[in-house]
């Protein structure tokens, strides 16, 4: 039976990082599906995402999921059922994937009879049966971002939170990233983090554009292009006339 | 098992194993080579911490600080495992396999002063973990360095304050362990680990 | 850990403050050892490269590391500076800032050391300032072979441990081999005698020629890096063929006694403490009656004083004789000479322990010890028991003055004199 899933919310936050505030009374809604957060180099991106997984402390404002918040302590309820993929990814180079997939499962406290199974359907899930056995340290770039990605989403986490997944990667490993993105959407709620438009027009069915820490538009994504065929260039000029208009900063 | 998974998170692996296990090598065979006297009395003959063993102390804390980072920590963040528990569980585990390394060299080496080597070393073993949690790696690598360093430079220091020469100060040593390490420990486990360098 | 050029310009600042804080700490704890004689200053600036070396090759492997963790090898092999090229940077990087650091010491230690100037000393001393440039360049590419060769979380402190454990090795365990003329002497090596000129002739060429060598390999030039390498196993082959050979420093044992009453003795390492000495010493044989003066004092220890002089030598530290003169010091010695016996009966230890007491107090120096470092601590009982009786005996003292001291300071040193109270 496939579970109702509460969107995450964000409402009116604010961050400091540094003494500096990097989230200006931010708000967001992430339903099922994949929600882009769109914004350029230092917009507050990754602040924000840091804000939800509790990385970084919340000056002012909430985040809730399934009508509980979960900012300013650690909820192991909702901890059990995030993932989280961040921008930079560090392994133990000598460490095979398996040996990372099977961590990450032991992390989300899966009882130990299932264990090996959650392994191998992440190692399924994420298309790295040829590379279960080998170190993490001879791995590509993009494999290990597959890695990162099946490691994210062990135990079929409902909240996905990934931070510029496809930077770093050639068209063709972006596109399968894609795939997988759309894929892994059914039944999740996903937060796609980038500053590629190509992510957005590939994947996010709603889109939030932050700029300056401030959220300057929610809403499906063919409302902001305002039009059916959502493409780069369509996006390309939404964001365009977004930034320099009224509303920018 | 459990705390090879949590090893194996923190690179600790064959190689990582070896040279942890040649700084205690170089520990012991540095034994010999004796540092300009430190303590200021001329009538002393044993001055049994006085050689580069102490210097080189820092060696092995070097490869601990390495291995106290946890590189899935990306992973270990939304893990409904408590992030604290498992640094001080690690820490304990470095703190553990640094004491035997310390018991090899107190057996082996002729005339050290095992308790006191054991304070000293458990004593800057806590300090460069919280300045590695605080302040990066290298600042973790350095700080035992530096005071190490510093204490060795004769008459730099007073000698009622040189904690790491002065055995009559073992009682006040042993008591800054006792007490500092846990609270260094504790401190150090409330920060986010630094990126790797 | 990143190089860019702003971080490398603060690096470097911040790498230059380090050397000069470590060099000025090790020049001022043992100025006792080496002020005023230049001998010794070249010793001191010598030893300021122990762990001066340590702390430079830490921060060029720090440097260099970082070159590994980003890959520059590979791009270098590729591009059109080579891998030596590469690590060039950190080297010079790293010597240019221990240079300015020497360059600040031995000038420094060049001033303070001034009375004894000759072209001589200069010479030798220059020599000095040369093994150390030499040798911190041979630091400067130790760190950045550790920094290529080791795993990088363990560089920086392997290459602050090596020089270092190098150094001691040189220095104690291989100190009867000739291997031992390359190490860092020790600072009382060069108070009366030194090493034949030739050694340390041979030690600067040898060190600067293996500097040199490594130099020449960084900027790829092989015919001048082999000359290098020629030149450094001729001098090390010079070195280790005249090294043990020592001679005495000129002037340096002769005793000059000058003034009357007493007569004074320094020798020739003395010159620039005379001044202070005699100040203090004035000021110390004001308060004693005259009888008690000894004829003839001597702040030395080398022979050549009359035989009934009155060893009377600055004591700092480890340091006897010091080449400082702390206030009071001298007078303190005074006091400690005139009223040390040697008897073995009871009541003249407690005189001796009483009277000592008694002469701090009266020229206001610490009764607790402390005037001069390395000083006796008066902690024994004899010093317990002189505390509670001190009062009684500046009581008498201050009735008869002279007769009292006077009386005191025979008993003190005619053990065969029966005891007798005091008047």
């Amino acid at each position: 039976m496939q579970q109702v899933v509460t969107p995450v919310l964000v409402e009116g936050l604010n961050v400091r990082r540094g003494g500096r505030l990097v989230i200006e009374d931010a708000t967001l809604e992430a339903s099922t599906g994949v929600t882009a957060l769109l914004g350029p180099n230092g917009a507050g991106k990754t602040s924000l995402l840091g804000a939800i997984t509790g990385q970084f402390a919340v000056d002012s404002g909430q985040i809730s999921w399934q009508g509980q918040r979960v900012d300013g302590r650690r909820s192991t309820a909702f901890l059990a059922t995030l993932g989280w993929l961040p921008q930079t990814l560090t392994f133990p180079r000598r460490m095979r994937v398996r040996e990372v997939l099977d961590y990450a499962v032991w992390l989300k406290r899966t009882e130990p009879k299932a264990r090996q199974s959650a392994v191998q359907e992440a190692l399924l899930a994420g298309d790295l049966e040829d590379l279960w056995d080998r170190r993490v340290g001879e791995l590509s770039g993009g494999e290990q971002r597959r890695v990162g990605l099946a490691a994210a989403t062990v135990c079929d986490p409902q909240v996905v939170l990934l931070d510029e997944p496809t930077v770093g990667l050639d068209p063709l490993q972006r596109e399968a990233f894609h795939r997988r993105i759309r894929s892994a959407a059914d039944g999740r709620v996903i937060i796609l983090a980038t500053h590629l438009l190509e992510d957005v027009a590939a994947t996010a069915s709603q889109v939030t554009v932050i700029h300056h820490g401030r959220v300057l538009f929610v809403g499906a994504v063919n409302d902001f292009c305002d039009d059916e065929d959502i493409t780069v260039d369509g996006l390309r000029g939404a964001l365009g006339r977004l930034l320099t208009g009224p509303t920018a900063t | 098992m459990t705390p090879l998974r949590v090893a194996a998170a923190h690179a600790v692996d064959l190689s990582s194993v070896l040279a942890l296990s040649c700084t205690w090598v170089v520990v012991l065979a540095v034994n010999g080579l004796t540092l300009p006297a430190i303590n200021p009395s001329p009538e002393v003959i044993s001055r049994p911490l006085e050689s580069v063993t102490t210097i080189a102390l820092a060696l092995p804390i070097a490869v601990a600080v390495h291995l106290s980072s946890n590189r899935l920590a990306w992973l270990a963040h939304t893990s409904p495992r408590s992030v604290v528990l498992g640094d001080i569980a690690w820490f304990a585990a470095i703190y553990l396999v640094q004491w035997v390394g310390l018991a090899v060299v107190a057996v082996a080496a002729p005339g050290v002063p095992g308790v006191h080597l054991f304070a000293v070393h458990t004593l800057l073993l806590a300090l460069a973990l919280l300045a590695a949690r605080t302040a990066g790696s290298l600042a973790g690598v350095c700080t035992p360095l530096v005071l190490i360093a510093v204490l060795s430079v004769p008459d730099l220091v007073p000698w009622p304050a040189n904690l790491i020469y002065n055995l009559d100060q073992a009682t006040i040593l042993r008591f800054a362990t006792l007490v500092g390490v846990p609270a260094l420990t504790a401190v150090a486990v409330q920060f986010d680990q630094k990126p790797a360098d | 850990m990143r190089i860019f050029r702003g971080t490398r310009k603060r690096a470097w600042v911040a790498l230059t403050a380090m050397l000069l804080l470590q060099g000025a700490s090790v020049i001022w704890t043992s100025r006792a050892g080496w002020v005023g004689w230049m001998p010794a200053g070249g010793a001191t600036l010598e030893r300021t490269s122990l762990f001066g070396a340590c702390i430079l090759s830490a921060a060029v492997a720090w440097a260099a590391v970082s070159l590994r963790a980003h890959n520059a090898e590979p791009w270098a092999r590729v591009g059109v500076r080579s891998v030596q090229g590469l690590y060039r940077g950190p080297f010079w990087w790293g010597l240019s800032a221990s240079l300015v650091t020497n360059c600040v010491l031995a000038t420094t230690v060049g001033v303070a050391t001034r009375q004894s100037l000759t072209s001589l000393m200069l010479t030798r001393y220059l020599l000095s300032v040369a093994a150390v440039v030499a040798a911190s360049a041979c630091a400067a590419a130790l760190g950045v072979l550790i920094a290529k060769f080791t795993p990088p979380f363990i560089a920086v402190v392997a290459s602050f441990v090596l020089p270092y454990a190098i150094a001691i090795g040189l220095g104690a365990y291989l100190s009867e081999s000739p291997v031992s003329a390359w190490a860092v002497p020790d600072l009382h090596a060069f108070d009366y005698a030194w090493p034949a000129i030739e050694t340390p002739i041979f030690r600067a060429a040898s060190l600067g020629s293996i500097a040199a060598a490594i130099v020449f390999e960084l900027h790829r030039r092989t015919t001048l890096r082999k000359v290098a390498l020629w030149a450094a196993s001729a001098a090390t082959a010079g070195l280790f063929f005249t090294a043990g050979m020592v001679q005495p420093i000129p002037e340096a044992s002769s005793v000059e006694c000058q003034g009357a009453v007493p007569v004074v003795c320094f020798d020739g390492t003395q010159d620039a403490i005379r001044a202070g000495y005699l100040a203090q010493l004035d000021d110390g044989l004001r308060e004693l009656p005259r009888s008690t003066w000894p004829a003839v004092v001597t702040a030395t220890e080398q022979q050549g004083a009359p035989e009934d002089a009155v060893a009377l030598p600055p004591v700092e530290g480890k340091y006897r004789p010091s080449r400082t003169t702390p206030p009071g010091a001298v007078t303190a010695i005074l006091g400690d000479v005139t009223f040390n016996t040697d008897c073995a009966s009871p009541d003249r230890i407690q005189l001796s322990a009483a009277m000592t007491l008694w002469w701090r107090a009266h020229v206001g120096l610490p009764t607790g010890g402390g005037t001069y470092a390395g000083q006796n601590s008066f902690s024994g009982p004899e010093f317990a028991q002189a505390r509670a009786s001190i009062s009684r005996l500046e009581a008498r003292i201050a009735q008869h003055p002279d007769q009292v001291i006077a009386d005191a300071a025979t008993q003190l040193h005619d053990c065969s004199r029966p005891a007798q109270p005091l008047p």
